[in-house]
């Protein structure tokens, strides 16, 4: 975490300036255009919950945001400085995290695994080539995240793909959270759910905004949208139909928007 | 215990129980022969180069890919070996691994960067190789010196100690370390891997490297057995090898394997020709009961993946 702080210091502090601005993203696959002219600005502090039909493009702008892959053409600032979320590393040390629509666990490893990977705890025996992993540490450590988080799995070392598909969600979701970020995306956290949990995860949204993290939350659950979101941005067919505040608007003016693309 | 639960207990332990039953057969057909001091010394040695170069397909196979090119390997790098051993003696051992090394980076430079199939690429290698080797050679052995410090890589116990050696270090790089563990990651599931910011390429581009080392030193380690390189050596090796991973538990569809078992896979087949060549069967009878052994062996365990899909 030391590298995001490092990192985040030396971007200029304007305290206005959003946590992360996109400038015309524009996404095109081949003659599919999935993302259109997109501006948006996301700040510390709130929850913006990204709205759309089926096939909108809202997880093309979770992919771009995420350094899954990169925008076709339109520009990004983070805290004021332009950048270039060229790769998932880049996403991470600018303090971004998320939590993919798919979870992207990988079901052939271990529970604490997941939550580490990519990011292991280690003891370089040669830097960057032979990292021996602290597994003991990272074991103890993903016992208290799911402590924390309230959040019950058997055994920490049996395999993802033996979890039930709540169980899935509950540690794709701590993963995202247990590094300290900046921001958060949530992907239709709450889909494999049972009514308790999605509560939880409301709760939890929430609570990270008032840690000052910008959250990014994505659903078609417009009882979550009212709920837990601060302003709402609706995508049609890949452009930016409406950006409102949630106590501005009605959810049935929000499904209007949705569905015809029309204020 | 239900039959599910044998089915599991032998799936995980096949190659366990698949040494103890050649063991067993032709140690009640042979004992006088087969369960000698000398004869299994004799296993023991004829196994050191078969698990070496099994060591090093275990990662690719464990990261979903393929390496069939590694006979072609072992021939090249022990000619070229070989014709260092005037020259450098004793050191002419590292030659080897280096060149094995180089051709497996040629291998997965191909595979990663030219976005081939590994399949492909290996086969295409399996025939360069092997017709470099022709060419290099001139179609004849390469021969060393009759006496050379050389000699020593091939002397028992020294196959064994490099045999033993490396099952212990590479078998912590899979267990210990986060290479072992991206390449899990990479068998399990490639673009979850890549989404998830392992530096997929990279571990890809260096499993081939490693399988290149360790052909490289199984063709150093059989030139000195040999006493020479020999162009037509190790043909046919990548299928004895693939079926060590593959008896040793470690599927062929990927994310998950055993360097230990890779071992035991190596000392299963070994053993097993070594029975038959005593029984006096005929070497085509043996080549075809390798062949069922390796697909009872993939029958046994391929229930353990649950496996949806066949490919
Ligand atoms: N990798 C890809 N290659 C080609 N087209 C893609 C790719 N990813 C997404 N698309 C297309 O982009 C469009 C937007 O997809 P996206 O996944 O962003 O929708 P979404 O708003 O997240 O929908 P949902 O609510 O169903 O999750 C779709 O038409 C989809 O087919
Ligand atoms: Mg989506």
């Amino acid at each position: 975490m030391s590298a995001t702080e490092a990192e985040m210091s030396q971007l200029p502090r304007q305290d206005q300036a959003p946590f992360l601005k996109l400038s015309g993203i524009t996404k095109r696959w081949g003659a599919l255009t999935a993302l259109e002219d997109i501006d948006l600005e996301i700040h510390r502090g709130e929850v913006l919950g990204l709205l759309g039909d089926n096939g909108a493009g809202k997880t093309t702008m979770v992919n771009l945001i995420s350094g899954v892959f990169a925008p076709s053409s339109g520009t990004m600032e983070c805290c004021g400085a332009p950048v270039k979320i060229s790769s998932p590393d880049r996403a991470h040390s600018l303090g971004i995290e998320t939590v993919f629509q798919d979870l992207a666990l990988l079901p052939n490893l271990a529970v604490a695994d997941n939550l580490f990977i990519g990011r292991e705890r280690t003891f370089d025996i040669v830097p960057k080539l032979i990292r021996v992993l602290k597994r003991r540490e990272m074991e103890r450590d993903a016992a208290e995240t799911l402590k924390q988080l309230d959040i019950h799995i058997p055994s920490l070392r049996v395999n993802v793909n033996a979890l039930s598909g709540g169980q899935r969600q509950a540690i794709a979701i701590a993963r995202a959270i247990r590094w300290k970020a900046n921001m958060v995306i949530l992907d239709e956290p709450t889909a494999a759910l049972s009514v308790p949990e999605q509560n939880k995860v409301l709760a939890l949204t929430r609570q990270l905004a008032s840690q000052g993290v910008a959250v990014l939350y994505i659903t078609h659950n417009m009882g979550d949208v009212m709920q837990v979101t601060d302003r709402i941005a609706v995508l049609y067919r890949g452009r930016k139909a409406a950006e409102m505040r949630t106590s501005e608007t009605s959810q049935k003016d929000i499904v209007h928007v949705i569905m015809s693309g029309e204020r | 215990m239900s039959a599910g639960d044998v089915g599991r207990f032998l799936s995980r332990y096949i190659a366990y129980v698949a040494l103890i039953a050649v063991v067993l057969v032709f140690g009640i057909l042979s004992p006088d022969r087969f369960l000698t001091v000398n004869n299994l010394g004799i296993v023991l040695q004829n196994t050191a180069v078969l698990c070496v170069v099994a060591i090093g397909i275990t990662f690719i196979i464990i990261g979903g890919s393929i390496d069939l090119s590694v006979g072609s390997l072992m021939a090249f790098s022990g000619a070229v070996t070989a014709s260092m051993v005037p020259s450098m003696g004793a050191y002419a051992f590292i030659i080897g691994p280096l060149v094995g090394g180089a051709l497996g980076a040629i291998n997965g430079a191909i595979f990663v960067f030219g976005r081939i199939p590994s399949f492909v690429v290996t086969l295409g290698m399996l025939s360069v190789a092997r017709g470099c080797t022709v060419i290099f050679t001139g179609g004849a052995p390469v021969p060393i010196p009759l006496s050379s410090d050389f000699y020593m890589f091939g002397t028992p116990p020294v196959p064994f100690i490099i045999a033993a050696i490396s099952v212990v270090i590479m078998g912590a790089l899979l267990h210990f370390t986060t290479y072992g563990r991206y390449t899990l990651a990479i068998g399990g599931d490639e673009e979850k891997a890549r989404v998830l910011g392992i530096p997929v390429d990279t571990v890809k581009f260096a499993m081939f490297v490693i399988s290149g080392i360790f052909a490289g030193m199984g063709g150093s380690i059989l030139t000195s057995q040999l006493g020479s390189g020999s162009p037509t050596v190790g043909t046919g090796f990548e299928l004895l090898a693939i079926s060590a991973v593959v008896i040793g538990g470690t599927p062929l569809t990927g994310g998950t394997g055993s360097i230990i078992g890779t071992a035991v896979g190596s000392l299963v087949i070994m053993s097993l020709a070594n029975g038959l060549i005593i029984m006096g069967v005929p070497t085509n009878v043996q080549t075809v009961l390798t062949g069922v052994v390796l697909i009872v062996a993939v029958m046994i365990s391929i229930r353990r993946g649950k496996l949806k899909i066949i490919k």
